[in-house]
């Protein structure tokens, strides 16, 4: 139905015609006679321009002899020829000595590739379009050295994406992302892929300085496709597929099920908690068939349209991509358009508008592991001599004894969805008055409204536990207006020839503004979809809202000088104010210095430029800052309640938040060294850079003794100490290409090593995840903290051996079959003292292969990404293989679990009771290898040249996430950061449990232009 | 001019909530943190922050079992069978959380209190409600934890290297705070609202000089209580945790509830201890609106029945427990047998004082989170009782106090005994008049035993207590037939160890090791 509408638009477009006066036809070689796809062609000073095809061949208008024509291609010189009164121009074009000139974008300017001295990886659109993502960062996985990005399933989730390690361990580690010059905050959710003509990964201080207070994490700047004048470019481009959706686990069936839990019960000296367990037989409840699709649909598509004349160009995209869920409702859809144009007045002016229209929906239940756990005995539905026929549909299904509720009738009742409306304008303002001196002013307004509405039916599966005696409706409405405005002037002058050097200053404004209002009420006459508003309930409305408000205030400057293009050096200040800071502390100073030596331009390298194409060596200083805390920590505020007196409801007040008035920012002070190069005419290339970054003062949440009485258990937003991350980030790319095969490999390797270098005070211990992770000076930011599991007791002896020095047991509560926890400190006792290091959720490196392979009209696509020595906590351990709670478990676990002497030396035995805490001890018994490989995408492609009346159309087959390597048990390996909400978003790292996994996903893709 | 706007720009607030700063300003503000302050006395309508601790210590003795044999009781074993360690506390690591937030908050109300703008006499009143919640959150820490950090003014983060205080020294400052929240509520009448009045403050220093063993103290603030309160006993036992006579004449400080629906401020109690498995059929109405499917935790053993039985004890029985199938007290004619799942409920048994009759039940149309129940923390019958014991060891007349008690639930008077008999029938009266009332762990752990001098809890539990031992040999239909909560109870009690619970090992750690661990554990 979608698509009906796509395709007639097509086809009105493709019944234009146009008309040309003189055309030049020709073919386009390089010097070895191979002709030469894909080459520019433009007549000067017209917006006519075409391509080549693939055998480097074209045809274009002109309109007299005079006419120039303008061929161009990267790697290769441009060449201008005057027609005369040919018709037909061969010509051959010679690859350019300055291979590395791209354009590339760095902080409020964009410079030639070769002027960059600082680390910024450049990743083209191209390249991120070949996987079908809902958020473009999962397709930069593996493609960048020195990013990490751990990928987080289910429709509209965000993969953590890591530049250089980490730089804090409570505010978020997510990077600042740049659309278009514009602070569009941690997230890039709202963008599609199809949208992005280029992403610059700004990876140390040096480059990402100019961003100051929020680039600790790094700067990711996105440019988006713009308008070329030439002819009017029409493309479509749509992949659709299936998300598959096994069950992770073999579970058992219903006699398996209670064999194992009569087993655990008879252990602890319990009668059969299911007696007569063969009754079960055939009798397994398929909960996973009955509410989790095995395939669920995703799509992405764009269509697209550009052009204009020298005056004017354009560039507008509309952009559909929908990810259903894997339960019958839910999921997120994602509706954006991008309307660029440019506006050339005259030499000195121009200016440029930018609409984007967004549209996200989202929504979907999460219960999916209750759809593992729950046991396999209980039905769906409750047994006809349970229903009386006076139910709601929402009462028909069975409680379980598992303490699981009912996921099928979770699934049922589900009404929890929320609608996105953006419009972001942003425009901007060039002048030149004279030559070099460019001074641009940008503004852009982003408003935007979430409408949350939910809707909570009324039902009872069991009066005790699981039901809703009233249903309820609510509606939250979050509106917020930001601003932007930043002027800069820049001035660059070629002295003397070889002195070449460039001076921007400028000014930011930001400010970020929102306001929430929700309602709510109970008592809705009945569970009809047309009920479900607020103004239908009759009981206890509540309602509230408020507002917020920062903003942040800057100056910035940039010096870039070079000599005779050997000889580069950079210099970038920016001076932030933040309304998150106390008066003393709200300025902060970000200032940046980097210089290059491109030895291959020296005159000694002359007789090696056969060999060496290019050669280089960088050096990079910055301090960055982070102010991601929430606003106003320095204040203590008061929070309200209720109570009652005389019968009567009154208002209570209490501390809710502790103040730290003396908070400062968290800054990041970084250097970096680089060497790129290029062999054998760019056939193989490569950088490979160290990096050292240190945080000071950082920012934490920091959980005090408990008896402090501070309120959010105990926890003070506080300047803590230091960490630091150093690694290595190594780029290697070869391409070659032999008749009409050609092909290319890149490899990206990346290592970071993390170290807390000073806490607040000497000895000081910070504890995460539940104290289960240990973060202290000259470590790891929170590894596994907890008890060495030494295998199971085997025998008697054994466990009578575990003894202190006066035969005391260890292990009082322990049998055979139970974990033996080591006395690490051999102090005869075991206690807290014997917890220890018992593992790290930090890998030692990432590798990141990808491939791509072309014959004649074939392509092949595919792309690696590994994690290598980094441990995961496997939590699911704890319902899987615990005989003491009654959710359902693996097939087979009565044979796995220790059941005698050398049955196993891992699982622990089945126990009720658990006395000896085999599960509730955390120990390494929980803990890992999280090493994994991963093909995240194999793409095979067959392109059409000029055939059914279009320049281009290509198909394509592709495959996900299909396969992975992993020795880790659980649900899936790519494991992220913990709770942000328990403030464990780094010290919770690594710990894996019921996360929707990254789903294998088989697509078709089509790829139109004309 | 330029520098002055920008300045401005970047200076925002947080909006749409006051700062401790500008707070305390008028007497309704002081008000409301006093309220606040009193609601955390139990937080009566949160199940799990003390609510459920407090049903813990129960389950920690011979007068209930977890009970719950159908699910997970991972956050009620390691004290109901006294197998906690720190690193497996239950339920103990909220109390003793929750507490020291209250008496964080008592303190920095109690010193902005004192600058505040508002009259003295409203300022002793606040001030003397802050008082008494602070004392009664050190009361219940030190009986728990026995040695506990002790601080009575706001603490910052340069403060935090505190050391656990000997247990004397933290009663000496509860003794300190009750007499002041005392002197300072002198002149505020008793308005039976809720509300800390003076008495309260004397019933607990009665009830900590008790623990205390200091008899003539515990003599004189109990008498003074009795002698001089506003209270009396209710004619009818049952009355006393009656959803309709919310803070009666016996009682000297309730914990409140209401069953207003737009608010959750009804009593979570009920609903964690309620009987659990319920079933419409099996009332008169056969109506889903008369259920009201409680948690099953916290459920009488035998071995408590068999004390009242002993006693003939009837009203009291009935008012404290109802067993499967009997009519619930008072409520013969809407719940003639109550029934409630055997195959969940290890004794058959539930606490009636927690029971929320069928009349009530109608009236709502939420249930959960608004049942009308207020818990009483103290009492008048618990004065008589303090004053008997006191007098026992005083030499005093202990033996009118505990008739009067049992004369208002038809029990014939006790004559002729004395000595250690006497003393065991003191205990004994305390046990049955106030079980389920949170009394009875602290009890068990500071009574002593008068024949061998050794504590009662030691009588009671481990491999030759008199409760395991019964437990082990008992014929009590229900209890040996629902095996799935462990019949040998109480035979991991160590008294080396199990006289206090240990210090949370997050505690431990977040203090580097200043703070340190009770013995044994």
């Amino acid at each position: 139905m979608k698509f009906k509408y796509i395709w007639f638009f097509i086809a009105v477009l493709c019944s234009a015609v146009s008309f040309g006066q003189t055309t030049i036809k020709g073919t386009v070689k390089d010097k070895a006679n191979v002709p030469i796809p894909g080459v520019n062609i433009i007549v000067k000073g017209t917006s006519n321009s075409t391509a080549t095809d693939f055998d480097g061949k074209y045809s274009i208008s002109v309109p007299n002899a005079n006419a120039q024509i303008e061929f161009s291609f990267i790697g290769f010189t441009t060449k201008l020829l005057s027609v005369g009164d040919k018709t037909t121009i061969d010509i051959i074009l010679e690859e350019s000595s300055q291979v590395l000139d791209e354009i590339v974008v760095v902080g409020y300017a964009s410079v030639k590739k070769s002027d960059v001295t600082s680390s910024i990886s450049s990743v083209k659109g191209k390249e991120l379009q070949t996987m079908t993502v809902g958020n473009v960062t999962e397709s930069l996985q593996g493609k960048v050295a020195g990013v990490q990005v751990t990928g987080q399933g289910g429709p509209g989730a965000q993969p953590r994406v890591l530049i250089r390690g980490i730089s804090t361990i409570n505010l978020s580690t997510d990077p600042l992302y740049v659309v278009d010059g514009i602070p569009m905050g941690t997230s890039i959710n709202f963008l599609s892929n199809n949208e992005i003509e280029s992403m610059e990964v700004l990876k140390d201080a040096s480059a990402s300085a100019i961003y100051g207070s929020r680039a600790s994490n790094g700067v990711i700047l996105i440019t988006t496709k713009k308008g070329k004048s030439g002819k009017t470019r029409f493309t479509f481009d749509l992949s659709s597929g299936m998300q598959i959706m096994e069950n992770p686990y073999d579970m058992a069936n219903a006699e398996g099920y209670a064999n194992i839990m009569n087993t655990a019960y008879n252990n602890s000296g319990y009668s059969d908690y299911l007696p007569n367990a063969s009754q079960y037989r055939g009798k397994t409840t398929d909960w996973w068939g009955a509410g989790i699709k095995k395939a669920s649909p995703v799509t992405n598509a764009s269509l697209g349209v550009s052009g204009g004349s020298e005056k004017y160009t354009y560039a507008a995209s509309l952009n559909y991509y929908d990810s259903e869920s894997m339960y019958e409702i839910g999921g997120w859809e994602r509706i954006t358009m991008r309307i660029n144009n440019d506006f050339k007045f005259s030499d000195k002016f121009s200016a440029g508008v930018t609409l984007n229209p967004r549209y996200e929906s989202w929504g979907g239940p999460s219960n999916w592991a209750d759809f593992v756990k729950i046991d396999p005995i209980t039905p769906i539905y409750k047994p006809a001599d349970q229903l009386t026929g006076l139910e709601n549909e929402y009462s028909i299904y069975a409680r379980s004894p598992s303490y699981v509720w009912n996921p099928v009738a979770a699934v049922k009742r589900y009404d929890d969805y929320t609608d996105q409306y953006n419009l972001n304008t942003n425009g901007y303002l060039q002048y030149a008055p004279i030559k070099g001196l460019v001074i641009r002013t940008q503004a852009s307004i982003e408003v935007g409204n979430k409408v949350q509405s939910i809707f909570r039916p009324d039902f009872v599966i069991d009066a005790a536990h699981e039901k809703a005696e009233i249903n309820s409706v609510e509606r939250r409405s979050t509106t917020n207006h930001d601003w932007t405005w930043q002027s800069t002037a820049t001035y660059s002058r070629t002295f003397a020839e070889k002195h070449n050097a460039s001076l921007m200053v400028g000014s930011t404004m930001e400010e970020y503004n929102g306001n929430d209002t929700w309602a709510y009420g109970e008592g809705v006459p009945n569970n009809s979809e047309s009920m479900r508003e607020v103004n239908a309930a009759t009981k206890n409305r509540d309602s509230g809202g408020n507002s917020w408000s920062s903003s942040v205030m800057s100056y910035l400057s940039r010096f870039s000088y070079n000599y005779d293009s050997k000889y580069y050096f950079t210099g970038t200040f920016r001076r932030d104010g933040s309304s998150k800071f106390m008066a003393n502390n709200k300025w902060a100073n970000f200032p940046s210095a980097s210089a290059s030596w491109r030895i291959s331009n020296e005159g000694f390298m002359e007789n090696t430029k056969e060999v060496i194409s290019d050669l280089r060596l960088r050096a990079g200083w910055g301090k960055v800052g982070n102010q991601g805390l929430p606003a106003s920590v320095y204040q203590s505020n008061i929070g309200q309640g209720y109570y009652v007196i005389g019968g009567e409801m009154v208002d209570t007040s209490y501390p809710s938040s502790m103040a730290n008035k003396d908070i400062k920012w968290e800054t990041v002070e970084d250097i970096s060294f680089g060497l790129d190069f290029a062999l054998w005419k760019n056939k193989f290339s490569g950088s490979l850079e160290y990096y050292q970054k240190k945080t000071n003062d950082m920012l934490f949440k920091k959980q005090f003794p408990t008896y402090s009485g501070f309120p959010g258990y105990s926890t003070i937003w506080t300047n803590v100490g230091a960490m630091q991350s150093s690694g290595i980030d190594l780029l290697l790319s070869y391409k070659d290409k032999k008749g009409d095969f050609s092909y290319g490999v890149d490899l990206t390797f990346t290592t970071v090593n993390v170290e807390m270098l000073s806490l607040s005070a000497e000895g000081e211990r910070l504890y995460g995840a539940g104290n289960r992770t240990l973060t202290v000076k000259g470590e790891v930011p929170g590894y596994f903290y907890g008890y060495v599991a030494d295998g199971l007791f085997q025998s008697q002896t054994e466990l009578n051996s575990h003894t202190d020095e006066h035969g005391t047991k260890l292990q009082p509560y322990a049998q055979l079959g139970d974990i033996r926890f080591k006395d690490i400190n051999g102090d005869g006792k075991l206690d807290d003292k014997d917890r220890t290091k018992i593992g790290s959720p930090w890998a030692d490196y990432n590798v990141g292969l990808n491939l791509n392979f072309a014959y004649k009209q074939f392509d092949l696509v595919a792309n690696f990404y590994s994690s290598i020595g980094n441990d995961i906590v496997n939590q699911n351990i704890s319902d899987l293989y615990n005989g003491a709670s009654l959710t359902n478990k693996v097939r087979g676990l009565d044979q796995m679990a220790w059941h005698g002497e050398g049955t196993s030396n891992y699982v622990p035995r089945l126990s009720k009771d658990d006395n000896n805490e085999n599960f509730t001890k955390f120990s390494s018994f929980y803990v890992e290898d999280g090493s994994f490989v991963r093909m995240k995408n194999i793409q095979l492609g067959y392109t059409f040249e000029n055939m059914f009346g279009l320049d281009k159309l290509r198909l394509s087959i592709s495959g996900q996430n299909l396969w992975t390597w992993t020795n880790y048990t659980g649900v899936d390996p790519e494991v992220a950061g913990g709770d942000p909400n328990q403030d464990d978003r780094v010290k919770g790292s690594g710990f894996g449990g019921w996360n929707y996994p990254v789903q294998p996903t088989i697509l078709m893709g089509l790829n139109v232009a004309f | 001019m330029f520098a002055v706007s920008c300045e401005d720009f970047i200076e925002k607030e947080e909006r749409g909530t006051q700062t401790l700063d500008n707070y305390f300003q008028t007497a309704q503000e002081c008000e409301n943190y006093a309220n606040e302050l009193t609601r955390r006395l139990l937080i009566p309508n949160d199940w799990y922050t003390l609510v459920a601790p407090r049903v813990t210590n129960e389950m920690a003795t011979d007068d209930a079992w977890m009970g719950n044999t159908g699910q997970d009781n991972s956050a009620h074993r390691p004290c109901s069978q006294y197998i906690i360690t720190p690193d497996n506390m239950g339920d103990m690591n909220s109390v003793y959380t929750a507490h020291y937030y209250t008496i964080q908050s008592a303190n920095i109300g109690l010193e902005k209190m004192a600058n505040s703008p508002i009259t003295d006499a409203q300022k002793n009143q606040y001030m003397g409600e802050s008082l008494f919640v602070r004392a009664y959150c050190y009361y219940e820490l030190v009986n728990l934890f026995g040695d506990v950090p002790l601080y009575t003014k706001s603490l910052g983060t340069a403060d935090l290297k505190l050391q656990r205080s000997p247990a004397a020294e933290v009663y000496a400052q509860i003794e300190a705070d009750l007499k002041e929240s005392a002197a300072k509520l002198e002149n505020i009448p008793a308005a039976r609202n809720g509300r800390i009045n003076k008495w309260a403050a004397y019933a607990l220093l009665a009830r900590v000089s008790l623990f205390q063993e200091k008899w003539a103290e515990a003599k004189t603030y109990s008498n003074k209580v009795i002698a001089e309160g506003p209270y009396q006993l209710e004619e009818d036992f049952l009355n006393i945790w009656n959803v309709n006579n919310h803070n009666g004449k016996e009682s000297i400080l309730e914990a409140q509830s209401s069953s207003v629906q737009n608010e959750s401020l009804g009593s979570a109690l009920p609903t964690l201890s309620g009987a659990r498995g319920e079933d419409k059929k099996n009332f008169p109405s056969n109506d889903a609106n008369d259920v009201i499917d409680g948690w099953g935790w916290c459920m009488p053993t035998s071995d408590l029945e068999n004390a009242y039985l002993s006693e003939n004890d009837e009203i009291r029985r009935r008012s404290t427990i109802t067993k499967w199938g009997e009519a619930a007290y008072g409520d013969e004619v809407l719940n003639p047998t109550h029934k409630f799942s055997l195959n969940d409920n290890k004794s058959g048994r539930i606490c009636r004082k927690y029971y929320i009759p069928v009349a009530t039940r109608r009236t709502l149309d939420k249930k959960d989170g608004h049942l009308p129940l207020n818990i009483p923390l103290i009492r008048l019958a618990e004065m008589y009782l303090t004053r008997a014991e006191a007098n026992y060891h005083t030499g005093g007349d202990a033996l009118a106090d505990i008739n009067i008690i049992r004369d208002r639930v038809d029990l014939e008077p006790k004559t002729g005994i004395s000595g250690p008999t006497l003393l065991k029938q003191i205990y004994k009266e305390r046990r049955l008049e106030l079980a389920f009332e949170g009394l009875r762990l602290f009890d068990i752990r500071r009574e002593k035993d008068p024949t061998t001098g050794k504590r009662v809890i030691e009588t009671l539990m481990g491999p030759n207590g008199t409760f395991v031992k019964y437990n082990l040999s008992s014929t009590d239909p229900y209890e040996t037939t629902n095996t799935r909560e462990a019949q040998d109870k109480g035979i991991n009690f160590d008294p080396a160890k199990h006289l206090l619970w240990p210090i949370p090992q997050l505690e431990r750690d977040l203090s580097g090791g200043i703070i340190t661990q009770n013995p044994n554990y």
